[in-house]
């Protein structure tokens, strides 16, 4: 991993610090075009979204997840205009930061499967068929995932992405290398289902004690000295005779002690490693991962904004389940009878019958997850720049499922992001791209946060040797 | 050398009343808050009823006055000369001296560096004996007792670097500070611990980083006196660039700060210390942007008197001539822009055309700088050679540039911006023999009031400098044509004008030298630079003591003496 573990040392009450490493990160983070270059983040859940599209019948089922509004831009009170989509109901604060990509499909599918859709999700590349024919349950990628691809361009040293997962039980089918195993198969990733390591392997530092020691004890001060400084400030800005300009100059110096404090420090949330430490118990304890996600999404969006805002790593992947999730949400009330891909399909993998109420499941399901997308971009926006912009803008968050319902549909396929990546894409937009390969948004991607093709342009060739050719970005996304 | 005002300068004087058609002063709002001056008494052009300034009451220290003020607050022998790692604060339209409230910032860049220049001169302290004991009182030296010592450092110390007298509750929070500290680390000398951490915080305060002047006692016409620490303060990082010291904590302690007639006699002896020379000579360095005279290069093939030390020369230069008019002499303002006096070593004498063997002692010691006598036409600085080359372009010079400095930074005559069309235009884009004829040729369709025509004025003062090239040296034809200096500027509608036509720049100096606009623009700068504003214009009423000062003669040290007894100093807008 690029990122220079050597320099993050664990604070007094969870503060991590890294000193020599802040030292130069912050005389260069003033404004956040200085900050840290663009990042990409992965959400990716499984079992298709609740739409009208349910086994290829377009309007099959009343439609709960795409914005009942015209394609354009968007606004806050535009999309609550649209009460029953699920989009609209968690991301509506998020409105200017959102664009959502409607249409999208995969190359290859035959519709009757998840592993197709789960492998194509980040590649945009096909699948390849061992027996020469399509079988769903047999079938494998052609090429790596753009989170490895950013990983292995932008951070060379550090050729994978961070990768989280919860309830996938160490199952493979998101995230791939371009390396190939014994079999002539592409690698496959499995993700970090032990936060805590995760935790420890990025910011524990091996320095010894006494260094640690020393540290906390810097940390520790500085904070009491910002305390005092804070509390003069606040007491400074309620003197009457302070014009308006006065009391804004010393908003600006409160703002950049919190600046140096926070995004500019990279100190954890004092509590985060108790609660890793805690969650990591539950986790443990819990086969079924199920009572979990809830607070996985508590501890991961802490530790995912954080590496961030680190510089440790410049591409995150996180996946909620088995590629087929089987989890049962018991964190979503209306939906705990059930495992999610039962609902899924609106009835039981186990007998077969008919759940009742499931489309509202799915739903429910569904806006759980955008809730704990939502979390991630909360975080994100905490860490703000003297400009007035955030960590959320310096990169672009992607949220997606690999097929568009229960299904296993190929079409529809929900995708949508949040942020710029520092300006390099338009937000606030709600935009039909339908029949467009996920490639193109793929492409899209890559070249926000700085991937090249192979001509030394902007990425617009991912995969393309292995997926019919696709080439090209989205340019109804790219900012002019 | 206090001179008596020319004869033509009563007849301005007189001519002009009330100066109600400044078509670029604000209008004059009904009500007080002017200073005592009224029209009728009033030097034009400060005739007009304007309010005094709107006053920050928090401002941070420039990076060149926290320098000196750990320096004198940790008795260090010199600044620390941390203040190199500080980001630059940015500097608004119009300001030039850096010290405009809105421009001093807190950024996060600048609080991390803060943050690790507090803490190093924090470690410096407790591990250098020698500064360890000047900083401490007795009481706190020695003893077994680390609170008591502890409270006693404190109470000794805060009062000093906090500018003004401290409250018991700020007391205990720096106690406190540097008690969490000990509380921490039981390896570590308490005493020293508590010091070093409540050294760092103090540092880093707001009552530290920023002068407080929220004004004392009644507020009338919208206006308070600076309480005597804020004025303190106030005129000892104005004229010192500094904290206070002891004895004028002391004043401020004993009342006579609060006093007209002491106050008075209390400038009187700081404008006379060495620190205020200083002060002189970094004001006139940004007024005349001398630092840019470096950046001067030319190729050797056009001007063959260029030399790699040129830029470093001619600021050394300029520097030593305002030393030798201002600082070591009571030099006025007419001196600065009158004076034929200039220093030079022999490579500069040649740039300015002065035989090195004409000047005593310089053909024995050609590095060593020799005070001259300028040839016409030069006089004043804008007639150094530094001046003229930064006002240069590689070839011919910048003409315009001169003009617009003459008007806007002379005279304080509003100057707007070019428009958008002009950019990337150059008199050299003219086909016309002659710079004059090229920079005609440019500016011809800007119109009247514009660079030329009526009302236009950036011409007429940059053709005024024809006769000196790019580099600055004089020159008699431009190719095979005689050089054009002459120029004219009839009466503009703000008040503005010259008693005459001018044949070339040491006339043209010569007219602005007794200019009462020169003057009120030179006051005006001043006023920007110890008040903090960019305010540059010369219009206001409380400006005409000054100005009328100035103008009998006033050397430029009494100006600032006078400046800074004026209510837009001592007074504070609510």
């Amino acid at each position: 991993m690029a990122f220079n573990r050597r320099k993050f040392l664990l604070g007094v009450g969870g503060a991590l610090v890294g000193l020599p490493f802040l030292e130069g990160l912050a005389a260069k983070t003033a404004r956040a075009d200085d900050a840290l270059p663009p990042y990409a983040l992965f959400y990716r859940r499984g079992n298709g979204v609740q739409q009208a599209l349910f086994d290829r019948k377009p309007n099959a089922e009343p439609e709960r997840w795409w914005p009942q509004i015209p394609y354009g831009s968007i606004t806050a009170s535009k999309l609550a205009a649209s009460t029953n989509s699920a989009i609209a109901l968690e991301l509506a604060s998020y409105a200017s930061k959102l664009a959502i990509v409607r249409g999208l499909r995969h190359p290859v599918g035959t519709q009757s499967g998840h592993r197709e859709g789960f492998i194509q999700g980040l590649t945009g590349a096909g699948v390849k068929y061992p027996n020469d024919k399509p079988d769903a349950y047999n079938c494998d990628p052609l090429g790596e995932s753009l989170d490895n691809r950013i990983a292995r361009e932008l951070t060379p040293a550090s050729s994978m992405s961070m990768y989280m997962a919860v309830g996938a039980h160490a199952l493979g089918g998101v995230s791939f290398l371009t390396a190939q195993d014994a079999q002539g198969k592409q690698v496959t990733r499995a993700g970090d289902e032990n936060l805590l390591a995760l935790y420890s392997r990025i910011f524990l530092s091996a320095e010894r004690e006494t260094e640690e020691a020393a540290l906390r004890l810097l940390v520790e001060r500085r904070k009491s000295v910002n305390d005092l400084v804070r509390d003069q400030l606040v007491a400074l800005r309620k003197d009457p005779r302070l014009s308006k300009s006065d009391v804004e100059r010393l908003n600006g110096h409160t703002d950049a002690i919190r600046d140096v404090e926070q995004s500019l420090s990279c100190v954890l949330p004092a509590t985060l490693q108790g609660d890793l430490s805690t969650y990591q118990k539950s986790y443990d304890a819990d086969w079924s991962k199920g009572s979990v996600v809830a607070k996985f999404g508590t501890v991961m969006s802490q530790l995912a904004a954080l590496a961030l805002a680190c510089g440790a790593t410049r591409s995150l992947l996180i996946n909620v389940g088995e590629p087929q999730d089987v989890i049962t949400y018991h964190d979503v009330a209306d939906a705990s009878s059930y495992d999610f891909h039962s609902i899924s399909h609106r009835q039981s993998d186990d007998d077969r019958n008919a759940i009742s109420n499931a489309q509202l499941m799915h739903h429910s399901i569904d806006r759980f997850h955008l809730q704990l997308f939502r979390s991630i971009l909360d975080r994100l926006s905490a860490y703000r720049y003297a400009d007035g912009t955030t960590l959320l803008d310096q990169g672009v968050c992607l949220h997606y499922s690999d097929i568009g319902s229960g299904q296993h549909e190929i079409t529809q396929l929900p995708y949508l992001y949040v942020g710029s990546a520092g300006g390099a894409l338009r937000t606030g937009l709600y935009q039909d791209e339908s029949g467009q390969a996920v490639v193109k948004l793929l492409n899209t991607i890559g070249a926000a946060v700085g991937c090249k093709s192979s001509t030394g342009g902007p990425l617009d060739d991912f995969n393309a040797s292995n997926n019919g050719d696709i080439r090209g970005r989205l340019t109804s996304l790219v900012a002019d | 050398m206090v001179r008596s005002p020319a004869p033509f300068l009563m007849l301005v004087v007189a001519l002009v009343s009330g100066c109600d058609d400044d078509q670029h002063a604000p209008a004059p709002k009904p009500g007080p808050s002017t200073s005592a001056t009224d029209s009728d008494d009033c030097v034009q052009p400060t005739c007009r009823n304007v309010p005094l300034p709107l006053s920050a009451h928090a401002i941070r220290l420039t990076h060149a006055q926290w320098e000196n003020t750990v320096r004198d607050l940790l008795h260090l022998a010199a600044a620390p000369g941390l203040s190199v790692s500080f980001p630059s604060d940015p500097a608004p339209p119009g300001d030039r001296f850096g010290t405009a409230a809105d421009s001093l910032l807190v950024t996060s860049a600048l609080w991390h560096e803060y943050q690790r220049a507090a803490e190093a001169l924090a470690e410096l302290v407790v591990t250098t004996p020698s500064t360890l004991d000047a900083l401490l009182p007795t009481a706190a030296k020695s003893g077994d007792d680390v609170a008591a010592r502890t409270s006693a450092f404190v109470e000794d110390f805060l009062p000093r670097a906090y500018r003004r007298p401290v409250t018991p509750a700020e007391v205990a929070a720096a106690v406190a500070l540097g008690a969490r500290a000990a509380a921490s680390d039981a390896t570590s000398e308490p005493f020293l611990l508590q010091v070093r951490w409540i050294l760092a915080g103090v540092l880093q305060s707001a009552s530290f980083l920023y002068r407080l002047e929220g004004g004392e006692g009644a507020v009338v016409d919208g206006r308070s006196r600076l309480g005597p620490y804020e004025l303190a303060s106030k005129l000892s990082y104005s004229l010192w660039g500094t904290m206070p010291n002891d004895e004028l904590r002391g004043y401020a302690a004993s009342g006579r700060l609060s006093r007209p007639d002491t106050v008075t006699s209390i400038v009187k002896e700081m404008v006379a210390t060495p620190s205020f020379d200083r002060t002189l000579v970094d004001f006139h360095d940004q007024l005349f942007r001398i630092p840019a005279f470096s950046g001067v290069v030319r190729q050797s093939k056009l001007f063959p008197k260029f030399y790699p030390q040129f830029g470093a020369d001619a600021q050394e230069d300029v520097r030593r001539t305002i030393q030798d008019l201002i600082v070591t002499n009571p030099g006025t303002v007419a001196d600065l822009y009158g004076s034929r006096a200039a220093w030079v070593n022999a490579p500069l004498a040649g740039v300015y055309g002065i035989d090195p063997a004409s000047v005593p002692g310089l053909a024995a010691a050609p590095t060593t700088f020799m005070r001259v006598e300028m040839p016409r036409p030069r006089a004043g600085i804008l007639s150094h050679v530094g001046w003229l080359a930064m006002q240069g372009k590689p070839k011919d010079p910048a003409t315009i540039q001169r003009g617009v400095f003459v008007a806007r930074h002379t005279l304080c005559l509003p100057i707007g911006s070019p428009p958008p069309a002009a950019a990337g235009k150059d008199p050299s884009q003219i086909l016309a023999p002659t710079n004059r004829e090229r920079v005609s040729g440019l500016t011809a369709g800007c119109g009247d009031g514009c660079h030329g025509g009526a009302g236009g004025v950036i011409n007429p003062f940059g053709f005024a400098f024809e006769e000196f090239d790019s580099l600055g040296q004089l020159r008699t034809t431009d190719g095979a044509f005689a050089i054009d200096s002459t120029g004219s500027v009839p009466p503009l509608p703000n008040g503005f004008s010259l008693p005459s036509d001018f044949a070339d720049a040491s006339s043209l100096m010569a007219l602005l030298s007794e200019n009462p606009w020169t003057h009120a623009c030179y006051a005006a700068h001043w006023n920007a630079y110890l008040n903090g504003t960019s305010d540059l214009r010369p219009t206001s009423a409380w400006l005409a003591p000054v100005v009328a000062k100035s103008l009998k003669g006033a050397s430029v040290r009494d100006l600032v003496a006078e400046l800074v007894q004026q209510d837009a100093f001592t007074t504070v807008s609510h």
